[in-house]
């Protein structure tokens, strides 16, 4: 359907921010008032209401369309650009996180130098972005994907006299261009295999013939792409530009981390169809998700700085949401991006705060009186009620969950990884109710599973129903978590490896928290250290790279001029 | 071969600049007699373009010819307005007479006769080499120590362009085709000459830049456009030996010490992609080469009006010296900044559009020397980002005293250069795909 009306989303920050631009330019008015920043803060605020009218059209009578007046090759088609679900949740995420940081930076930032510039930057850059997920060509996909590079460029290196921050913006640019690289050869084999770079278009022919294109190009086509997402998104070993990001002032950090980092699920997302056809892409994809969740998460254990902590914490939710994308749950990543992004922008936001009250409150940061340690009356001979009630219960409550929602975990076991998370989280959560002694009480503890079990059913119900709005067709569904799937043969082994290690881990977190005790074996004992450097290093990755790729080269580079140039050196 | 009409003469519009200029005494008026025929000249030629084969010849003009005529037009100018300023020049009053007819004689016959098939294209880069060679003997502001080196490597590209006309008896073998692809790669700004410590004059940089960075990708993509479908016959071996040259010249920037060559290495690159796409002989490749032949000379003379009056206020001319310039002066700083996204290839300034019909057409040829583009527009990315953090990091160059004069004669051309600049940027990315000019959907 056509409609317009919906080119406000992306006009009204683009205007805002250009008329900011003019007039911070014509009459300097920098960081005189913040009553100029509005001229980009209220348009912002107006698309983001904007898009909840449009996300209700959508829902009502389906995809918005608008076609350009131009065309190039590869984008010829006449649907280039519009609106349908998965856009219209992108865009409100993204307008919405950034008029709230765009409000917060409305006093935080001021008396900045370039104060005006920030917001118009802002503006201008969530322009690029409702622009970037609106559209439905490849080829205009990249070209808002590069321009997004550039305006975070611009945008972390707005104040040039502080060192840090361009460094790290040029770091960014660098690795977001590496992957734009891998993106654009994604795009020549896509076009010289499809003859057309319309995503929907490709998506009929991958329907209608599946054949036609062999799997190896597929394969090719989808891991381009996705190198493209992992720079974006840092995944490992394209990670290290997200935690010196933090050197910029934290209302970027935060609409980094709430927005611009999720834009690698949001393309795996949009390109879901071509993932769902190339099932070794699809593994390689899970791989490198959970090596990323599993690096970041370990790193961000080790690192003493509150921002670098939350910027690891980041690439671990960015591993994860890769790895749901891997398993073929590509609308649970959707799920999961829209709720990091809303929790860790009000971390960011909140973080400045806390540190300037830790700053100038002596009592914090507070040591804890005691070590933590068993609840008086608690005992070894106790292990099983503990166990029941803190590993089992919230295995039964998931379970139910899923149960409840209708999620077959045998069709889609893409969920499972899921349940294992959900099973996890309420298990921890359970520990700390256990050891806050709420579980004592009986008339404590009934209260305190309700609110549990409602909590974990609302959210898996969320989102199982968040499943059906984003793709309402069952066939594709059922594509998708087949093509993630590695088959019962293998996928048992895996559950129970998984169960084990769930359960191995609560005896050693129970033994160690609440016995004071230590069971694990020596040798693993002896390498603790070793491995705490590791991630305290972040994995020496940029150090590699420099020392033993980009130096040697560089040197090779200065014999061959000299054997030609004489030995004169700049 | 196309019917030129009488109305082709239009071209030597411009030179009424020259024969007006004596009549006016200095000044406003002098300017403005300068200016008029030359802006009137463009407007005609902006109308033709813009009306399409319905316009103001009577005979349909070749789009391409037109917008090349354009570009050179509109991009030299600026050139025009500063080289005469040049202060305390000994031979200031001839170098109108001799540069302005040179100049858009050049753009003029550049597009119009290059834009013809066959032995008329290889007269009108023949023709346009003699010209140049003609100015460049005659304008004795070029340093004498340096005039033998430019002469032979002038004589020998003249000869190439010239001997196209022989192209069919030059290229029917392995070794005729090898032959033609070095003598080609002579045009390139050198990726492999020794360092030099090149003369410290903001003139001298100018004829540098139009040299070797602004012609050389023009009069390659006029060698090339002709090129059948499936010529030459071995692109892996020809078009990777442009390739490999293009890479030669990055590494060259890589390990620059003077502006100059980095801005030789930037451009080999440019052109190095640019004859890779001619040679594969598709259309998408063509279209990208001719985007190319385009952008490369803006950015040149962009960089290269830029670093000259640089060099003319801090009389510096390495890359360490110009550390900070680039925060002191606003019109710079956005020059820079437009230079250096054209350079990395980022859309809205006229890389990206080339960029992708260049690889489209490389790649239907050989996927493994698209992969080598993809290669090098990192590195190219990687280098004008360095560039870019040393330009915008340091103090900056100190002002000598007594060169708030020169910046005050400059100021208008400088500006103007940066206007027309950016302008055609944006424009080819955003406005020239509208009229098909390069090349139609496939």
């Amino acid at each position: 359907m056509q409609n317009e009306a919906a080119v406000i989303l992306p006009a009204l920050p683009l205007l805002g921010g250009i008329a900011l631009f003019l007039i911070d330019a014509v009459w300097s008015v920098g960081s005189r008032s913040p009553r100029y920043a509005l001229l980009s803060v209220v348009p912002t605020a107006l698309s983001f209401l904007a898009g909840l009218l449009i996300l209700w059209e959508v829902v009502e009578k389906g995809t918005l369309t608008l076609t350009l007046p131009f065309s190039l090759p590869g984008i010829s088609e006449p649907t280039l650009w519009g609106v349908d679900r998965l856009s219209a949740i992108m865009v409100l995420l993204i307008t919405g996180v950034s008029t709230v940081v765009q409000g917060y930076s409305l006093r935080y930032l001021l008396g900045e130098a370039d104060y005006a510039r920030f917001f118009s930057l802002v503006a201008v850059e969530t322009s690029i972005l409702v622009m970037l997920v609106t559209s439905r060509n490849l080829l205009l996909i990249f070209l808002f994907w590069q321009l997004m590079s550039l305006g975070l460029y611009l945008l972390m290196a707005y104040n040039r006299k502080r060192r840090p921050s361009v460094e790290a913006a040029e770091k960014t640019f660098l690795v977001h261009r590496l992957g734009d690289m891998f993106f654009l050869g994604g795009l020549l084999i896509a076009w010289q295999s499809f003859h057309t770079l319309d995503l929907d278009r490709m998506g009929e022919i991958l329907r209608e013939t599946p054949t036609l294109i062999s799997q190896g190009t597929l394969s090719a086509i989808v891991l381009c792409l996705f190198a493209g997402c992992m720079a974006k998104s840092a995944q490992f070993p394209f990670h290290f530009w997200l935690p010196d990001t933090m050197e910029t002032p934290t209302p970027v950090s935060a609409l980094m981390h709430a927005g611009i980092v999720n834009a690698g699920g949001y393309l795996m997302n949009r390109t879901s169809i071509l993932f769902a056809h190339s099932p070794m892409s699809m593994h390689v994809v899970f791989i490198i998700g959970f090596v990323t969740a599993l690096f970041g998460s370990s790193t961000m254990l080790t690192q003493g700085d509150v921002k670098r902590k939350l910027g690891f914490s980041t690439m671990g939710q960015m591993g994860y949401m890769t790895m749901e994308c891997g398993l073929g749950a590509f609308s649970l990543a959707v799920f999961h991006l829209i709720a990091h992004g809303i929790f860790k922008a009000t971390l960011f936001l909140e973080s400045g705060t806390a540190i300037g009250i830790a700053r100038t409150e002596p009592a914090l940061p507070r040591q804890s009186a005691e070590e933590p340690g068993l609840p008086e009356g608690f005992h070894l001979s106790r292990v099983l009620p503990v166990a029941l009630v803190t590993l089992v219960l919230p295995l039964v409550i998931v379970l139910g969950a899923h149960q409840l929602a209708d999620i077959h975990l045998s069709k889609e076991e893409g969920t499972v990884v899921f349940l294992f998370f959900s099973w996890v989280t309420v298990s921890q959560v359970t520990i700390s109710l256990t050891r806050a002694r709420l579980f004592d009480s009986f008339t404590a503890a009934i209260p305190w599973t309700a609110f549990l079990v409602l909590f974990v059913y609302g959210y898996i119900g969320a989102g199982h129903k968040f499943n059906l709005f984003l793709y309402p067709d069952s066939s594709d569904r059922a594509l998708f978590f087949s093509s993630g799937g590695v088959g019962w043969s293998m996928f048992t082994p895996i559950v129970l490896l998984l169960t084990a290690i769930i359960v191995g881990g609560w005896v050693v977190a129970f033994f160690r928290g609440i016995r004071g005790r230590q069971i694990l074996p020596a040798w693993i004992l002896s390498r603790q250290e070793s491995l705490y450097l590791f991630f305290l290093n972040r994995g020496s990755v940029e150090h590699i790279l420099l020392h033993r790729l980009i130096e040697p080269f560089d040197r090779l580079l200065w014999r061959l001029r000299e054997l030609f140039d004489g030995k004169e050196r700049a | 071969m196309q019917a030129l009409s009488p109305e082709i003469l239009l071209i030597l519009l411009p030179l009424l600049s020259p024969l007006l200029r004596p009549l006016f005494p200095a000044g406003r008026r002098k300017v403005w007699a300068t200016i008029l025929p030359v802006a009137f000249f463009l407007l005609l030629i902006l109308l033709q373009l813009l009306k399409g084969e319905g316009g103001l010849f009577v005979s349909p003009l070749p789009e391409t010819g037109l917008l090349l005529t354009l570009c050179l037009g509109v991009l030299l100018l600026p050139i025009l307005l500063i080289l005469p300023e040049r202060p305390a020049a000994p031979h200031a009053g001839r170098l109108p007479a001799v540069w302005l007819p040179c100049l858009l004689l050049s753009a003029g016959a550049l597009g119009f006769l290059g834009s013809g098939p066959g032995r008329v294209l290889g007269g009108g880069a023949g023709l346009i080499f003699l010209l140049f060679l003609g100015a460049l003997v005659l304008d004795g502001a070029f340093p004498g120590a340096y005039r033998r080196s430019f002469l032979l490597r002038l004589f020998l590209s003249g000869s190439i362009s010239l001997g196209l006309a022989l192209r069919p008896v030059l290229l029917v073998s392995l070794p005729g085709e090898v032959l033609f692809l070095a003598a080609l790669l002579l045009l390139f700004p050198a990726p492999l000459s020794r360092r030099t410590e090149r003369v410290v004059s903001p003139e001298f940089l100018k004829m540098d830049v139009l040299f070797f960075q602004s012609l050389p990708p023009l009069l390659a993509f006029q060698l090339l456009r002709s090129v059948p479908e499936g010529f030459p016959g071995v692109f892996p071996l020809l078009g990777g030996a442009s390739l490999v040259w293009g890479l030669l010249g990055l590494f060259r920037a890589k390990t620059a010490h003077y502006v100059q060559e980095v801005a030789d290495g930037l451009a080999a690159a440019g052109m190095g992609a640019l004859t890779a796409g001619m040679l594969s002989g598709t259309s998408q490749g063509q279209a990208g080469g001719l985007f190319l032949a385009i952008l490369l000379p803006q950015a040149a003379l962009l960089g290269g009006l830029v670093l000259s009056s640089l060099v003319l206020r801090y009389r510096v001319r390495t890359m360490v010296g110009l550390s900070g310039s680039g925060t002191m002066i606003a019109p710079l700083r956005l020059a820079f900044l437009l230079a250096a996204f054209q350079g990395m290839s980022l859309p809205l300034v006229g890389g990206f559009l080339g960029e992708w019909r260049l690889l489209l057409g490389i790649w239907a040829r050989s996927p493994f020397l698209g992969a080598g583009v993809l290669a090098g527009l990192f590195y190219s990315f990687f280098l004008v980002l360095a560039f870019l953090r040393r330009l915008f990091s340091g103090d900056g160059p100190v002002l000598s005293r007594g060169d708030g004069e020169i910046v005050r004669t400059l100021w208008p051309g400088e500006l103007l250069a940066f206007g027309t600049g950016s302008f055609f940027l944006l424009l080819t990315d955003l406005a020239a795909t509208a009229g098909h000019i390069f090349g139609r959907i496939p």
